[in-house]
């Protein structure tokens, strides 16, 4: 094998091992991680950065960021807990229907403004955060009982958690779109290389818009599911999410430069983020220790998978 | 007399194309070369060579009688040798002071703060020689072309501080950006500097290097065909010389019979792109081929781009069967039936690490899928193959990435990314055969008169003159932006190589 | 003219802003209220300052709160504190801005020699040092009980702070700098157009790496005056510098492409969006609004510097 191949099949099944070894490694300091009670409860628990990791994907297949994940999430949260007294589980549909469009806003002004996608969603980030403050007046709005979706996201069926059924469903479809459809073939070369794509009469706008539209549903989405499982909203709730969700894509294999990797090995990268954070926590070191694992496998995730032969001068 | 500076038997190669054969040049001291060749004859990679920009594969170079070694600018700088960029290489957010002295060891500072008297006073020096009178501490942004002309020039006489004996410049192109009266001060310059040092002067301009050269100096496929006095010079004579290898063998050749369609499939009348194109009219039936030529920078390609959609300010009408063709980007052009191969096919042709399948279906895959934006793989295997056998790309399987494909074989990947769908109607071939070697050509160019017979109407940007010989049934010459000749009926009365090259130089 | 009113438009909208809210309300004019715009201009100033030098070289650093915050909690647990032991007196000073340097000097090494975009290592940079701030964080508030660093923020001079009165002397040095040194003026050339230095022999990246150093540097110092401020070590002190202080580069015309700008832009741009947060208030919008503003400010103003560099061919990540 050349020392090509074997960067390749790292690149392609690198996740995969990183994350059986990280499994051993948990596994054998704390054998009872391997309870189906303790998975459950762990992807339960992280259902909602494993759904916001399945939509930030597509972006940075096309080779952008956005940064507004996080703060979507957490508006969508909130606005779907003021909805909810009065929409019922039709609060859940309108919020990630609304965010879909805003997303698609996004994705369309970076390429009518010509403003690179991570100052887009930097701006943005601040307009929802500012949003949800001002919505909820800095304060937690609650959610009652009894509405069926935030019922159904927060139970379970079989013994395994709703809401981590729905994260598998929507990576599936969105597995589908990437692999069967023209859209998922365009995303793909526009990563690679999206002057060619251009050329090739791809309507440039319709793409990104399209995934930029699926990054901030999926993370509306992913609000609804945090207050199913917490019943409360607030304009910070899903704040501390978007590094972690960075993380799992990057580490997953879907390289920064665009044009490679996909859904399925963005979910083991945020498998891989979440036993991080379970290492973290079973070896005794202080909870604040996760950000510095997370910041130093971003700076390795990113070393290893981006193609550098795309970049010029390294700015 | 004597000799300041030589090359001798120089060659590079890149990839499959020799671009320096076997070359050697003399500078005698004081005198002004003019070099003058085609597109891709060699002159800029002669140029780069002895800028220190190219390293060659093989020869030596001399300055003085002594070999040396130019591994980079700074190397060449260092030998007396500078260049004044086509690209300016001026920084426009500093000053003409800091300008001057970018690339030269003394940079005024102590401890890394600017001695701005010091400075000033060096500058003004520099200036004086060139006789520009700016304060030196202008930023280059405000000033004119030509004025940054005279700096570039400035800053490579501040050589003659650092280096001992002889400078030797190289001017490659400098009149492209400038208007007459610029040019006229350039020259005077240049007159003014040859009792220090020796000039290569590059222009794809006839008349300016007859204006100031002491000897012209012939480049063709990567060779030097012929020096010439001044004195001696027979203008005919250099644009046979400059056709060299290109020259069509007349018993050989093939005349394609074209069958044109009876309304025209595009019709320009007066696009003008400002500062590219200007009053440019042609028509294009079907099932012809109209093969545009000038040299670089003519705007031929601009006229490609503009039609497809990527020009981002033109005026002008153009008509597409009849109807006014109102379109803003590639994929309303692809849309409606019109297709681009791009010059750039590593920037803009392949879709690098990606199989030559996904390259081939990314622009019409959707017409043989499923509906509803589904594709079909398997449809699409079968029509790919069908391509691949058809037009002999070389490759272990179609789901082989492309870039490790030959660049005759991506060429043709690309180029079927085009004939993969049902509704093209018009294909616009920007320098198709660049940097194929000559099977591949061939190969390209029967596919080209094939699609024509069939009805496909085609747009060539040519890079060779055989190549518009060979393929159209009309040619447009080009020059500085507009039409400088008009040649119908090629297949049957070809014009001679030479009357295309008066046109374009 | 066109270029004299970019260059000149960002002073123009600050005076026509400072103009309007003078109009409009009573408050805003009086000098309590234009002190307390000063006050809260320093740390973004102080931030942006260091951003100026590495956004002219077309690169970008997002470590900002990580680097303050970590600045702050280091400061506040080696000067007299209420909780450790520990007492270098002002010696923390130079202690904590030498890691700040680091830090910076840590982020342009990585991106040049593994050869990363900034935006990433620096995106894992901030990660790090919000890590680092919170494992170095005693578990308990420390107060910092160093009268000599409170004071800073505490004693005010003339109605201002030592605060104010450091940020204008950091100001002044580097507009020195940036005028009238090598470091200064090649930054903004390498932004221009880097590959043309790299052939004329200047050694970009001691450049590149200066330049971190220094915005690290500068992070740092304004996590000691954020501890002078606030009077204790908190792991979330730096949050919410970030945002403002890009903005402000960007607003007056230090643009992220590079090459363009520079340090006294970047004031005048600080300065416009304080007097619009300050203003803003004043005129009753709600405050919880203010990253929302912040947010839009900064793609209009982003959206409006590149207006021009529009192109189809251009390929916007």
């Amino acid at each position: 094998m050349t020392k090509d191949n074997i960067l390749r099949f790292l690149r392609r099944n690198g996740a995969l091992l990183v994350l059986l070894v990280i499994l051993t490694a948990v596994s054998t300091a704390a054998p009872g991680i391997l309870r189906w009670r303790a998975i459950n409860g762990l992807l339960k628990d992280n259902a909602p950065m494993l759904v916001m990791i399945v939509g930030a994907t597509l972006p940075i297949l096309l080779g952008c960021l956005d940064l507004s994940i996080a703060a979507m999430a957490s508006l969508a949260a909130v606005v779907a807990a003021m909805l909810a007294p009065t929409l019922g589980s039709f609060s859940a549909v309108v919020v990630v229907a609304g965010a879909s469009v805003i997303g698609a806003v996004q994705g369309y002004l970076i390429g009518r403004l010509q403003v690179p996608s991570f100052v887009i969603s930097l701006g943005a980030l601040g307009i929802f955060k500012g949003v949800a403050m001002y919505l909820t007046g800095a304060a937690m709005v609650g959610i009652q009982p009894g509405i069926w979706v935030y019922d159904l996201l927060g139970g379970r069926v079989f013994g395994m958690s709703n809401s981590f059924v729905l994260v598998l469903i929507v990576a599936g479809l969105f597995a589908a779109m990437l692999k069967f459809t023209n859209l998922g073939r365009n995303i793909y070369a526009f990563g690679a290389n999206e002057i060619a794509v251009y050329i090739s009469g791809v309507r440039r706008d319709w793409v990104r818009s399209f995934a930029f539209a699926a990054s901030a549903g999926c993370a509306a989405l992913g609000g609804v599911m945090m207050i199913s499982q917490t019943m409360f909203a607030s304009a910070t709730v899903a704040g501390s999410l978007l590094l972690p969700t960075l993380v799992g894509v990057i580490v997953g294999g879907t390289a920064i430069s665009g044009g490679v990797g996909g859904v399925l090995s963005s979910l083991i990268g945020g498998l891989i983020a979440i036993l991080i954070r379970v290492g973290v926590t079973i070896s005794g070191l202080p909870p604040e220790s996760q950000d510095v694992a997370f910041g130093i496998t971003i700076l390795i995730a990113v070393a290893l998978t981006t193609d550098r032969a795309k970049i010029g001068l390294v700015k | 007399m004597t000799t300041a500076f030589s090359l001798e038997g120089i060659s590079k190669r890149f990839g499959e194309v020799t671009a320096l054969d076997n070359v050697s040049l003399s500078l005698v001291e004081g005198e002004v070369l003019g070099l003058i060749g085609q597109n891709g004859s060699g002159k800029s990679t002669i140029m780069k060579v002895m800028a220190g920009l190219h390293r060659p594969d093989s020869g030596l170079i001399k300055v003085g009688g002594r070999v040396v070694q130019l591994r980079s600018p700074l190397e060449a700088a260092s030998a007396g040798i500078g260049m004044v960029h086509q690209e300016q290489s001026l920084i426009t957010s500093l000053t003409v002071a800091e300008n001057l002295f970018l690339d030269k060891p003394a940079t005024s500072t102590r401890m890394g703060v600017y001695k701005w008297g010091d400075l000033r006073d060096r500058a003004k020096h520099q200036l004086d020689k060139v006789e520009l009178d700016i304060d030196p501490f202008t930023p280059v942004s405000e000033l004119s072309f030509g004025q940054r002309q005279m700096v570039e020039l400035a800053k490579v006489l501040s050589l003659e501080e650092l280096v001992q004996g002889h400078l030797v410049i190289l001017f490659d192109e400098p009149t492209a950006v400038l208007n007459p009266p610029e040019i006229d001060a350039l020259f005077s310059q240049i007159r003014r500097i040859k009792h220090r040092s020796s000039v290569v002067f590059v222009s794809h301009r006839m008349d300016e290097i007859l204006t100031i050269s002491d000897r012209v100096y012939v480049m063709s496929d990567g060779r030097n065909v012929a020096t010439r006095d001044k004195a001696n010079v027979n203008v005919d004579e250099l644009y046979e010389l400059m056709v060299g290898k290109q020259r069509v063998n007349r018993q050989d050749r093939k005349p394609r019979e074209a069958h044109l369609g009876d309304q025209p499939a595009l019709t320009l009348k007066n696009v003008t792109v400002p500062g590219e194109i200007e009053g440019i009219s042609l028509t294009l039936a079907p099932g012809e081929i109209l093969g545009l030529i000038g040299v670089q920078g003519s705007g031929a390609e601009t006229i490609l781009r503009t039609i497809f959609g990527m020009a981002d300010e033109w005026t002008g009408n153009i008509e597409y069967f009849g109807k006014p063709l109102t379109i803003d980007s590639p994929a309303e052009a692809v849309h409606k039936g019109i297709g681009y191969l791009p010059a750039e096919r590593k920037t803009e042709g392949m879709i690098r690490n990606t199989s030559v399948s996904e390259n081939v279906a990314i622009t019409y895959g959707w017409q043989h899928g499923r509906g509803g934006g589904m594709i079909s793989r398997a449809k699409e295997r079968g029509l790919i193959e069908g391509w691949v056998k058809k037009l002999a790309i070389k490759t272990p399987s179609i789901s082989h990435r492309i870039d490790n494909l030959s660049g005759g074989n991506q060429q043709k990947v690309v180029l079927s990314k085009w004939l993969f769908g049902k509704t093209l109607k018009v294909l616009m071939l920007d320098h198709p055969t660049r940097g194929l070697d000559p099977g591949a050509r061939s190969d390209l160019f029967a596919v080209i008169r094939e699609l024509a017979d069939q009805g496909l109407a085609i747009l060539l940007v040519a890079d060779t003159l055989d190549e518009v010989l060979n393929m159209a049934d009309s040619i447009i010459v080009m020059k500085d932006g507009r039409v400088s000749a008009r040649i119908e009926g090629v297949q049957a009365a070809p014009p001679s190589e030479e009357e295309l090259v008066k046109a374009m130089v | 003219m066109s270029k004299r009113l970019q260059s000149l438009g960002p002073l123009l909208a600050l005076l026509v802003l400072v103009l309007l809210f003078s109009a409009f309300t009573a408050n805003f004019a009086s000098l309590p209220n234009l002190a307390a715009v000063l006050e809260a201009a320093a740390i973004p100033a102080i931030v942006a300052v260091g951003l100026t030098f590495v956004l002219m070289q077309a690169s970008i650093d997002l470590s900002v709160e990580g680097v303050a915050s970590l600045a702050n909690v280091l400061l506040s647990i080696t000067v007299a504190n209420s909780v450790t032991a520990t007492d270098i007196g002002l010696w923390a000073i130079p202690l904590v801005i030498g890691v700040g340097l680091v830090i910076g000097a840590t982020s342009a090494l990585v991106s040049i020699y593994v050869r990363m975009p900034s935006l990433i290592v620096t995106l894992g940079m901030w990660l790090t040092t919000v890590g680092f701030a919170a494992l170095l964080f005693p578990g308990r508030l420390p107060q910092i009980l160093e009268t000599r660093i409170t004071s800073l923020a505490i004693d005010k001079h003339f109605g201002l702070s030592s605060v104010v009165y450091l940020t204008l002397l950091l100001i002044v040095v580097a507009v020195l700098v940036e005028k009238h040194t090598r470091f200064g003026r090649m930054s903004r050339a390498i932004g221009e157009n880097e590959p043309v230095l790299i052939m004329s022999g200047i050694r970009v990246n001691r450049h590149k790496v200066a330049a971190f150093a220094l915005a690290g540097g500068c992070y740092a110092l304004a996590g000691i005056l954020l501890g002078a401020r606030i009077g204790v070590g908190n792991t979330q002190s730096g949050v919410g510098l970030l945002f403002p202080s890009i903005a402000a580069c960007v607003l007056g015309g230090t643009l992220l492409s590079g090459g363009h700008g520079g340090v006294r832009q970047s004031m005048i741009g600080v300065l416009i969006l304080i007097t619009l947060r300050n203003g803003l208030i004043q005129i009753g919008v709600d405050p919880l609004l203010q990253s929302a503003l912040e947010g839009a400010v900064i793609i209009v103003a982003v959206a409006g510097s590149t207006w021009h560099l529009r192109r189809k061919i251009r390929v916007i990540k």
